[in-house]
C-alpha cells in the first residue's frame, strides 16, 4: 500500500533542529499526533523545552481544535508561536492529519 | 495597492480587513512575479476557513516559496522576524516573515521579498532581524522598568500584618503575564541576566501567592525575600541599561 500521509513536528531555532516525522498509509490520528509531540519534547534539552513551553501548548491546542473540525488536509504548515525564530512547526506534507480514530480502527 | 494602517489593524476580528490584508500582500508579490501561486490549505476538513494570520499567505513559484505570518500590534512582541525554511520533500526554500501592521515593517518586508526573489536577501534579513530584536528588547526592558521601578525600596509584598500589598502584587503579576523568561535574545549578557532573573522572580512570586489560601510567617518571609531579590535585579538592570545607553551615545 502506498504511503499517502506524511508530515512532521519540528522544533526549530538558531541552534536547534529536531523533528518527529510520520509517513504512513493511514491518516495521522489525533492520538498519534499527541504522542509524537510528546516524543519531540523528550528530544529537547531542558532549556530548549523551557523556551518552547508555550509553543508546545499552542501546538497541542491547535491539534485539538483541528481534530474537532474534522482534521487538516495537506499541504499545511503552522509555526508556534507565530512570531519567533525559537519555535515549534507543524507540517502536514501529504494526506490528512488529526482525525479521530474510530473504535473499529483502534481494534 | 497602497498601504493604509487603518485597513490592517484589527484584521483578526474583521473578515473584510483580513481579506484586504491577504489581497495587499498577494498584489505586492505578484508585482514581483505574477506566477506565485497559493500552495497550502488554509481550512479544516469541515470546510471552515482558518483566518488566524498563521499564515496570512503562503505562495510558491518553482522552487521558492514565501509565507507571511501576521499578528496584531503589540509592542511587547516582535514587530518583525524572518527565517528560511527548507522542505526537502518539495525541493523548496521558503522565506518566512512574521510581521505586525506597521508602515516601516511593511516597506522592509516588501524589500526583503524582492531581495529573496533575486537570492540576495541574507544580509538584509540579518540586519532587519537584529534591528527589530533590538527594538523589542528595548520595549520589553522599558516596560519592566516602568512597571517595577516606582515600587518603593522599603515596600514588602506581604505586609507586617500579613496582608497582601495588592498594588505591588498587581504590578508583579502584570509583568509575569506579559513577559516570559528566556524569550528575549540580548546581545549584552549584563542586561539579559537581570532581565531574565526579574521575570523569573515575578513569575515565582505570582505563582506562590496565587496558590496560597492562608499565609504563615515562614511563607510570607520567603515571598518577601523573593520580592527583595526582584527589586535588586531591577536596580541592576537599570544600572546596566544606563551604562549601555551611555556607551551608545559615545559611539554616536
Amino acid at each position: 500500500m502506498a504511503i499517502e500521509n506524511r508530515g512532521r513536528f519540528q522544533a526549530q531555532g538558531q541552534k536547534l533542529e529536531e523533528s518527529v516525522n510520520w509517513a504512513q498509509v493511514d491518516p495521522l490520528y489525533h492520538c498519534q499526533a499527541i504522542v509524537f509531540i510528546e516524543n519531540l519534547k523528550n528530544k529537547l534539552t531542558r532549556r530548549d523545552l523551557k523556551i518552547r513551553k508555550n509553543a508546545f501548548a499552542e501546538c497541542i491546542d491547535y491539534v485539538n481544535k483541528a481534530n474537532k473540525k474534522g482534521g487538516i488536509p495537506a499541504v499545511h504548515n503552522k509555526s508556534f508561536p507565530k512570531n519567533y525564530k525559537e519555535r515549534v512547526d507543524l507540517e502536514v506534507h501529504k494526506g490528512v492529519a488529526f482525525l479521530t480514530k474510530s473504535k473499529t480502527q483502534k481494534k | 495597492m497602497k498601504y493604509k494602517i487603518s485597513n490592517f489593524q484589527g484584521f483578526l476580528k474583521d473578515d473584510e480587513k483580513y481579506k484586504s490584508n491577504v489581497d495587499f500582500w498577494k498584489s505586492k508579490i505578484h508585482e514581483i512575479e505574477p506566477d506565485f501561486k497559493d500552495w497550502m490549505s488554509n481550512h479544516y476538513m469541515n470546510g471552515e476557513k482558518i483566518n488566524d494570520g498563521n499564515p496570512l499567505i503562503a505562495v510558491r513559484y518553482n522552487n521558492i516559496a514565501i509565507r507571511i505570518i501576521q499578528t496584531e500590534k503589540n509592542n511587547l512582541q516582535p514587530k518583525f522576524a524572518s527565517w528560511i525554511k527548507k522542505y526537502d520533500e518539495f525541493n523548496l526554500t521558503e522565506l518566512v516573515v512574521c510581521i505586525q501592521p506597521d508602515p516601516t515593517v511593511y516597506t522592509s518586508t516588501e524589500f526583503l521579498i524582492k531581495l529573496f526573489y533575486k537570492n540576495k536577501y541574507r544580509r538584509f534579513q540579518n540586519k532587519m532581524n537584529l534591528r527589530y530584536n533590538k527594538i523589542l528588547n528595548s520595549n520589553r526592558t522599558h516596560f519592566l522598568l516602568n512597571k517595577l521601578e516606582p515600587i518603593s525600596a522599603s515596600a514588602n509584598i506581604i505586609k507586617s500584618n500579613m496582608e497582601l500589598n495588592r498594588e505591588a502584587f498587581k504590578i508583579v503579576r502584570a509583568v509575569s503575564q506579559k513577559l516570559r523568561p528566556n524569550e528575549s535574545i540580548f546581545r549584552n549578557a549584563k542586561i539579559s541576566k537581570p532581565y531574565n532573573s526579574s521575570i523569573q522572580k515575578a513569575s515565582q512570586i505570582t505563582a506562590q501567592i496565587s496558590v496560597l489560601r492562608v499565609l504563615d510567617i515562614k511563607e510570607a518571609t520567603k515571598i518577601n525575600l523573593d520580592f527583595e531579590n526582584l527589586k535588586n535585579q531591577i536596580s541592576k538592570l537599570k544600572e546596566e541599561v544606563v551604562v549601555e545607553q551611555k556607551s551608545q551615545n559615545t559611539h554616536r
